[in-house]
């Protein structure tokens, strides 16, 4: 192991040594020098991604990359031209002046132009798409999850993923997302840097996310590059945005399933003759459903709707006059879910951090650096069981460098974790069980972005070590694109995972309101099918090929096939019936253990149709996968292998200036896995709590369960409509009438069976409901 | 044209029409019944019983299923037998039928068969249940070795004053981990009279059971003396044994007063399968768990217990004065004098729980 850790060593010396050869050489040309710089948006500051840049009369140029940074590089000495145009925007031009060595540092601010936004949105879109490898990756932008019709006024993360390809949703009452095959436990959801453990609210079409804040949602369900990690399934990147760095602006929201206030506005004005300005955004949302649901929707069962949440959002947002950035957010989020059977959840989310985006004046290389912390607890209360509770807290650091060359860009990274983990709970025995962990994983990252012009390849290296174990993981990624032609390519990606989270919830309840976390299992099993496990940590390979169409006339279209092998999962060990002693060769390791070691494949095809026009957008997503899981005693399907799951989504605007819209969202989707019954029979009683058994006694009721989830329940399918109408004021203010309705069929769709009372309990009704919005 | 469409359609049709079937199915057609067995071969009694069950595959709401008597009903005409072996020696104790009357329950309108032999279990035999189905050759299995019984420390003399007041040594039930002892349960009962308003007196008792007591590592079994394992001692401070009146005692309408009249200890063992079976199952609400057994070609279990107790236990005077004045114990009025001092009361014997059973009692 020693020798390995000197080997990746040298090569990571190597690698950072060999970036700052090529920086320091393109700078020291006596013939040539360079231009850097940021492209933001006149008034708003906004960053303007994808934006070409360009030395006019000569062959050099670029393109700004997600913060909005370009470097051209190789230009004569001399005075130029610098060209900057980007769809939606007015062309800029900037007379500017290049020495021999010299770097040029300047920041560009363009005028947004009065074109339609829906037509710059598609064009950016498409120029993203030709600069990526469009594989296993859906990036959402607040324009396009407008177009899902959402209950209450605005379109909510939550009920977006669950349109995207690969993305099986168990569930409007405390439902969770699994993409791809992966557990919810395996999906790593980021917010500018920070994990968040639970995005999702209790109710399950809210996400804790306020749309609006959002700059950019990426959603990477599988075989994702060297610069995430830690999740063996997927990973969600959300970016905020700052706020309005030269006008006060707000959105005020209002509906019978909750409220919403989203301020913006300088501190410290940007004005057209300085950049330097400091902004603030700051939101709030929270339900009404607890006190409007039993008004509104009595034909609700006795479940009801006893959900309330509040989240808050702030950050402040510094730039310097040369373009660099700095920002501090905090958030604070809360559920909490009362049933009338007296369970109670709820848990919190309360964390915060800083970033920093800089370009050294002398330095080509781009530094994004972020520091966050976190922290979520959670509390479950259920008079059948025993109350439980978890603490997962969180403190993520990271430096990043990248290093944009004529055809190639480079990212590195380091970056470090420090996780706490808590859980407590009463057993059945009332002994107060608590697991308290502390560990931090170590990071170093290279991926290389190579574009020629029909290829573009990004190999990277993820290079993880986990403390607990004290063991390197190196994990190789690598995405190819080959254009087939101009609209087509062909794309593949692949990469190795490694994961050290575990969630205390089984996999197999289909309800999970609660679920404990814990991290450095040492009570795992030590042999898994008589292998001797080293490395106790869950691993899975990932493959992706596809091909995407992206044309001109703004139509999309992919088919993508993947594999996901878990070969290396960690779970509750669900069939402990003996006592953990530690490992005893001549005992039955997996009858004792509490977390067992498990492997699954996940595989399937994924279609995904997406058109849009001025005034329509179609959506039609259609997934066909498998899920298997497979411990060292028995092989299933989990609960959420869904075989077919196909989503249409349609948005028409009409009327003057086309302010009326009416949307539609239909899903279907086979039925979920279930266990079926064996049995019921009369549980043993004893007398007086001795052993001694009551021959009179009235036992208990127990069930004998059948194979694990081999029974199906039936299909899932609901239609949702929503119809908008917007009246525009002078000055951007704006006012938006929502009405929707949910689950327009009143499709009874399962959410839980009582086996006992065979009481069966569905998922939500039919719910009518309206809603404002004011931007102001 | 039309041709597409048509094939759309059929495909549509093809697609939405099995969707519209919305039951469930909760039980898988061919399930077949399992035997529910549920036993304990007590080496410190000489009755033994052995429920048989059978499981209910019947897709309906479990009240109208515990209407029916003989839904969860095995065959009547079981043969059901303990074989008693030592090396190649075998004994076979034939165990018969005896229909016994339920409490109110969910299962209180269903056949109550419980098998039964006379037989005290030997410590140096091993002991299997063989259940023969003669309609349909069914064979149902399980093997065990008794347990010995603990062996009890303290309190061992009855009719004497223990000190429960001192709260620096208060009282202590001490005993030995015996072989084969995987889990210990430790009771604790009151007897008392209840002195009613209208005149009537009745002789109680309640009854308290300590949180079982999981071993590990028993002693090895020897045939030829008793290995003693590590002492295990169960305190009983004046403020805990306050706790345990005050939980297990009800309230009485009509009652003027009641009077103690001893305690009485009884320390039980169990073997490996009943501390599997308390530990693992019964936890059934996780549909992937397997449910513990040791029943060969059925489910529940058959495990080995034994006890050993001691009656007649007299609290010292200072704590039954503090009983009436102890906030949460003073409801129960309790008078401050003991009901009679003297061996008048005793645990249920042998006998007189015989004596409830007919057929047994004619039998001897």
């Amino acid at each position: 192991m020693k020798s390995n850790w000197k080997k990746y060593f040298i090569l990571i010396l190597l690698l950072g040594f060999r970036c700052h050869l090529v920086e320091c050489q393109t700078i020291q040309m006596d013939t040539w020098g360079e231009v850097k710089g940021y492209v933001y948006e006149q008034g708003t500051g906004f960053v303007v991604p994808l934006a070409g840049v360009a030395i006019e009369g000569t062959k050099q140029g670029g393109m700004a990359n997600e913060y909005g940074f370009f470097l051209i590089g190789k230009i004569p000495v001399g005075s130029h031209i610098l060209v900057v145009r980007c769809i939606g925007y007015e062309e800029y031009r900037q007379n500017i002046s290049i020495g021999p060595g010299q770097l040029e540092n300047v920041v560009i601010r363009l005028t947004k132009r009065s074109v339609e936004l829906k037509e710059a949105v598609v064009s950016a879109e498409r120029r993203r798409w030709e600069r990526m490898t469009p594989v296993a990756t859906q990036r959402l932008t607040v324009e396009s999850m407008s177009r899902t019709p959402s209950l209450g006024v605005q379109s909510d993360l939550a009920q977006v993923l669950q349109t995207l390809p690969g993305v099986i949703f168990s569930g409007d009452r405390g439902g969770q997302l699994y993409v791809r095959g992966g557990a919810p436990i395996d999906n790593k959801v980021l917010l500018d840097g920070m994990t968040v453990i639970n995005p999702f609210h209790s109710i399950g079409f809210m996400s804790v996310f306020d749309t609006e804040v959002l700059q950019s949602v990426d959603v990477y369900s599988a075989a994702y590059g060297a610069q995430f990690g830690g999740r063996v399934s997927s990973i969600m990147d959300l970016r905020t945005r700052p706020g309005n760095r030269s006008t006060m602006k707000g959105i005020a929201s209002q509906s019978n399933i909750g409220y919403g206030l989203l301020l913006e506005g300088p501190l410290k004005k940007m004005t057209d003759s300085t950049l330097g300005s400091i902004s603030y955004i700051f939101s709030t949302k929270g339900s009404m459903l607890r006190s409007t649901a039993p008004v509104l929707y009595p034909w609700l069962d006795s479940l009801g709707l006893p959900y309330r949440y509040n989240d808050y959002y702030g950050k402040v947002s510094f730039m310097e006059r040369n373009g660099n950035l700095f920002d501090v957010f905090g958030l604070h989020y809360t559920d909490d879910v009362s049933y009338k059977t007296a369970v109670r959840s709820s848990w919190s989310t309360t964390g915060g951090g800083m970033g920093f985006v800089i370009s050294p004046t002398q330095s080509n290389t781009l530094f994004v650096n972020r520091l966050a912390m976190s922290r979520y607890s959670a509390d479950f209360d259920d008079p059948s069981t025993t109350p439980k509770s978890t603490i997962y807290d969180n403190l993520d650091m990271s430096i990043k460098g990248i290093h944009m060359l004529d055809r190639l860009e480079v990212t590195w990274a380091a970056e470090f974790s420090a996780i706490h983990t808590q859980y407590s709970y009463i057993n059945y025995d009332q002994r107060h069980l608590t697991d308290d962990l502390y560990t931090s994983d170590a990071i170093i990252l290279f991926q290389a972005k190579i574009l020629w012009p029909r290829w573009i390849l990004e190999p990277g290296l993820h290079l993880r070590v986990y403390s607990a174990i004290f063991n390197l993981m190196p994990e190789p990624r690598i995405k190819a694109r080959y254009n087939i032609s101009k609209n087509l390519s062909l794309n593949f990606a692949a990469g190795l995972y490694s994961q050290n989270l575990t969630a205390t919830t089984a996999e197999q309840d289909v309800v999970s309101v609660f679920q404990g976390f814990n991290t450095g299992v040492e009570t795992v099993q030590d042999y898994f099918r008589g292998r001797r496990i080293y490395k106790p940590v869950q691993q899975a390979w990932h493959a992706v090929a596809g091909l995407s169409w992206f044309d001109q006339h703004n139509l999309k279209l992919s088919v993508e096939t993947y594999v996901k092998d878990f070969y290396r999962l960690i779970n509750n060990n669900p069939h402990q019936i003996y006592t953990y002693l530690g490992y005893d060769p001549n005992f039955p390791e997996y009858l004792s253990s509490p977390y067992i070691y498990e492997t699954g494949w996940s595989y399937g095809i994924d279609f995904l149709l997406d058109y849009s026009e001025t005034n329509y957008s179609v959506w039609a997503a259609y997934s066909y996968a498998y899920v298997t899981r497979e411990d060292e005693f028995m092989k299933y399907v989990p609960h959420f292998d869904r075989r077919h799951n196909l989503n249409l989504i349609g948005n028409y605007r009409f009327g003057k200036d086309n302010v009326w819209t009416v949307k539609g969202r239909f899903q279907i989707g086979s039925g979920f896995p279930f266990t079926q019954n064996a049995g019921f029979y009369e549980e043993f009683k004893n007398k007086d709590g001795t052993f001694w058994m009551d021959p009179y006694g009235d036992g208990n009721l127990a069930i004998l369960y059948g194979p694990i989830n081999g029974g199906r329940l039936p299909a899932y399918h609901r239609l949702d409509l929503s119809l908008n109408r917007i009246w525009r004021f002078p000055q951007g203010r704006q006012l938006e009438l929502s009405a929707s309705v949910l689950n327009v069929y009143n499709r009874q769709n399962v959410f839980y069976f009582d086996r006992v009372t065979q009481t069966r309990v569905n998922q939500l009704p039919i719910m009518p409901s309206l809603g404002a919005v004011l931007k102001f | 044209m039309k041709i597409r469409i048509i094939i759309l359609t059929s495909l549509l049709l093809i697609i939405l029409l099995p969707a519209c079937n919305n039951d469930i199915a909760l039980f898988n057609n061919n399930q077949q019944k399992s035997y529910v067995i549920f036993g304990l071969l007590n080496s410190t009694d000489s009755l033994q019983q052995v429920k048989i069950r059978m499981t209910s595959v019947t897709d309906a709401p479990i009240s109208d299923l515990s209407n029916d008597s003989t839904e969860f009903s095995a065959n009547p005409n079981l043969i059901v037998t303990i074989q008693e072996w030592q090396k190649d020696y075998c004994a076979i104790f034939p165990m018969k039928r005896t229909l016994y009357s339920k409490e109110p329950g969910l299962f209180f309108n269903t056949r109550n068969d419980i098998y039964q032999a006379l037989i005290t279990p030997d410590t140096d035999m091993d002991y299997k249940l063989m259940i023969t189905n003669p309609d349909n050759g069914d064979l149902i299995t399980s093997k065990i070795v008794p347990v010995q019984p603990p062996k009890l420390g303290s309190p061992t003399w009855p009719w004497v004053r223990y000190n429960f007041s001192n709260e620096a040594d208060p009282f202590n039930i001490r005993f030995n981990e015996v072989p084969r002892a995987h889990v210990y349960l430790v009771q604790f009962t009151i007897h008392f009279i209840e002195v009613y308003e209208n005149g009537d007196t009745i002789q109680q008792h309640s009854s308290f059971v300590h949180q079982p007591r999981y071993v590990d590592n028993p002693p090895e079994y020897s045939p030829v003396h008793l290995n003693l394992g590590s002492e295990i001692n169960q305190h009983m401070s004046k403020k805990f044994t306050y706790n345990v009146f005050d939980e297990v005692i009800p309230d009485r309408s009509g009652l003027k007063y009641r009077q103690l009249i001893c305690f009485e200890i009884a320390v039980w063992g169990g073997d490996q399968n009943l501390r599997n079976y308390l530990e693992f199952g019964i936890k059934f609400s996780d549909n992937r768990k397997q449910v513990f057994t040791n029943i060969v070609n059925g489910i529940g279990f058959f495990g080995a217990c034994s006890h050993v107790g001691c009656t007649g236990i007299l609290p010292d005077q200072d704590f039954m004065d503090s009983l009436p004045l102890f906030p949460r114990t003073s409801r129960l009025k309790f008078r401050t004098d003991l009901y009679k001092t003297g061996p008048q009361t005793k645990a249920i014997s042998h006998d007189d729980f015989l004596s409830l059973i007919p057929e047994i009692s004619n039998e001897k």
